[in-house]
């Protein structure tokens, strides 16, 4: 809360300042409309008695050529001596040029003066935003870290407590064993989106992604089940692409995972995988019918600490760092990562796509 | 020692978790269900009475401070333990504050769990159980109905006790006369482990005297004994 006050006063610092500006420039360029129309005027109207002086000059008998030198701004017109109206007009022009340039300065000014709000609004925005998201970070990780290590501690302890039946046995050992798998993947994640940041050492080979896929999908089938969840893979191409292999096995395990945790507490939850062929790039197509997101959501999803909704109501579990890395690895290897979803409980789509590398024959 | 046993609602979208506490309650005998949506728990809370709730904070739906504030709200007292992977001072004063009984911390130690679900019963227990005898107290043209938390004062205007306020009441008037030494009232009331500040109880003793006292100021009722406890008495009495 304090966060949004303190945004607030900005906004009403940046208002101020910035109507105090406004004021500042209108105040110079009328402070310079009257100055310089004072000065046109005066000087205008000591060349008319410059004019006069020259004339009763001429009047006593001083020659022309020697009232010319005296004043530059008298010519001779019909016999009389007459203000220059170049002179005139010389005045005129260098008032309008001086006003000018203040409108101009002014502006410019104030277009700076916007610009520069504008760049520190954004980044103390963005610094923010980047701050409570971390927040959300350290309490997801905290759940996603507690979680499973109460559930393995609770397990352990009921082994030691109770005399366990063969059968209860394994069924508390199978949970400590998934409990240990979530762990496990939680920790790669951190450990995958830390080393993104800072290393780029990658291997990169030829893969069949349709293979990978067949892979990763083997690996989740037993959670699926468990999670009462159809999984349907379509593997419509063999084509080969070019890729780190960790890489690709990462991003297909982060997706799906994404898709099973989307659908856990959805009735008749469906996964749906595709791998194709599509003008030049080799896809995978993971839709779900789970909670989905918010279209305007889509860019979001593959930001660092990214998580919708709030971290009281956990919608789904995660930390907000595995389509972030999907989204990185995607990029080292030249792909793109894309979600879409027609909105809040209405299912998504991620879809993967790949440069697709020509193979001989 | 004797096993209470009862009906206890395990609500955490940890299946894995809800499923070994599920397993380890019913081996103590109780009838255990298990929830893992926020807004199911509120439906199954709504239609069915339990002798214990056990929430985690962090659910999908609805959060588990959001549940035990809108049960309190419609007036079910079934105790609350929190469990929950938020461990910092500030979320354990809102589960409190929420209308929570307990709160233990994940990971935590099954035997602790056990113990603290075991205090819990104890305490709804012995509340439960004066009801039978007498459960309406009649002093000084007030009324109390401590089965329903409902009562009225010398005014004729009905009072709603919370649950807290109610247990304080009940601790005082089943010995009336005597003094109430504060650790008995935070044993009964509060359990062995969240013990509030003295300044809590005194807060609780400064509410039941607007409620039924004619002058709270000079209290002829709910007396304060210095240093010591608290002491109730159905006549009149002034401060000494």
């Amino acid at each position: 809360m304090p966060k949004r006050s303190s945004t607030v006063v900005l906004q009403i610092v940046f208002l101020v300042i910035l109507l105090v500006s406004i004021g500042q420039v209108t105040w110079w360029i009328i402070d310079n409309l009257k100055y310089s129309a004072h000065v046109r005027d005066s000087v205008s109207a000591l060349y008319v008695r410059e004019a006069e002086v020259a004339n009763e000059l001429a009047d006593a008998g001083i020659s022309s050529a020697e009232l010319h030198d005296l004043f530059p701004h008298v010519v001779t017109d019909g016999g009389r001596l007459v203000v220059n109206q170049a002179a005139i007009d010389s005045l005129v022009t260098a008032r309008y040029h001086r006003v000018n340039r203040m409108g101009w300065e002014g502006t410019f000014f104030l277009v700076v003066l916007i610009c520069a709000m504008g760049v520190i609004a954004k980044a103390i925005r963005q610094d923010s935003m980047f701050r409570s998201r971390q927040r959300n970070f350290i309490a997801a990780v905290t759940h996603e870290l507690k979680s499973p290590l109460a559930s393995l501690q609770l397990a352990a302890e009921t082994l030691t407590l109770r005399e366990p039946t063969p059968d209860d046995f394994k069924r508390l050992t199978g949970r400590m064993m998934s409990d240990i798998a979530r762990l496990n993947g939680l920790v790669t994640n951190v450990l995958d989106a830390s080393r993104l940041e800072t290393e780029s050492v990658r291997t990169t080979g030829s893969i069949v992604l349709a293979d990978e896929l067949t892979g990763a999908v083997a690996e989740i089938r037993d959670r699926a089940r468990a999670a009462g969840l159809v999984l349907e893979l379509n593997n419509e191409t063999r084509a080969t692409i070019q890729a780190d292999p960790l890489g690709v096995r990462t991003v297909l395990r982060n997706v799906l995972d994404n898709a099973i945790k989307a659908t856990a507490a959805v009735d008749e939850g469906r996964i749906e995988i595709i791998a194709r062929d599509l003008e030049g790039q080799v896809q995978v197509v993971v839709s779900d019918n789970g909670i989905g997101f918010r279209p305007e959501e889509s860019k979001r999803l593959f930001e660092r600490f990214f998580r919708p909704g709030n971290e009281l109501r956990r919608e789904t579990q995660g930390t907000g760092l595995g389509l972030f890395i999907v989204k990185r690895l995607m990029e080292l290897d030249g792909g793109t990562a894309l979600a879409r979803s027609e909105g809040h409980g209405k299912g998504a789509a991620f879809v993967l796509s790949w440069p697709r590398v020509e193979t001989a024959g | 020692m004797n096993r209470l046993t009862g009906k206890i609602l395990v609500v955490d979208d940890e299946i894995n978790l809800a499923e070994g506490i599920k397993e380890n309650l019913e081996a103590e005998g109780h009838d255990v269900t298990t929830v893992y949506h926020g807004l199911t728990a509120l439906e199954t809370i709504r239609h069915n009475a339990f002798d214990l709730i056990v929430l985690d904070v962090m659910l999908p739906g609805a959060d588990g401070f959001t549940i035990c504030e809108t049960m309190r709200a419609s007036g079910n007292n079934a105790p609350v333990l929190f469990l929950t992977a938020r461990g910092d001072a500030d979320d354990r004063v809102r589960g409190l504050e929420a209308g929570g009984d307990d709160y233990l911390c994940k990971p935590f130690h099954l035997k602790e769990f056990l113990a603290r679900v075991g205090a819990i019963m104890r305490r709804t227990r012995w509340y439960s159980l004066g009801l039978e005898t007498g459960s309406k107290l009649d002093f000084a043209g007030n009324q109390m109905d401590f089965r329903s938390f409902r009562g009225r004062d010398w005014n004729g205007i009905e009072q709603v006790l919370p649950h807290r306020e109610a247990m304080i009441f009940k601790v005082l008037a089943e010995s009336p006369g005597a003094v109430v030494p504060r650790e008995a009232i935070l044993e009964k009331v509060w359990g062995y482990d969240v013990y509030p500040s003295t300044r809590t109880i005194d807060n609780f003793i400064v509410r039941l005297r607007k409620r039924f006292e004619r002058t709270p100021e000079d209290p002829q009722h709910f007396h304060t004994v210095r240093g010591v406890g608290y002491r109730f008495t159905a006549e009149p009495e002034g401060e000494s």
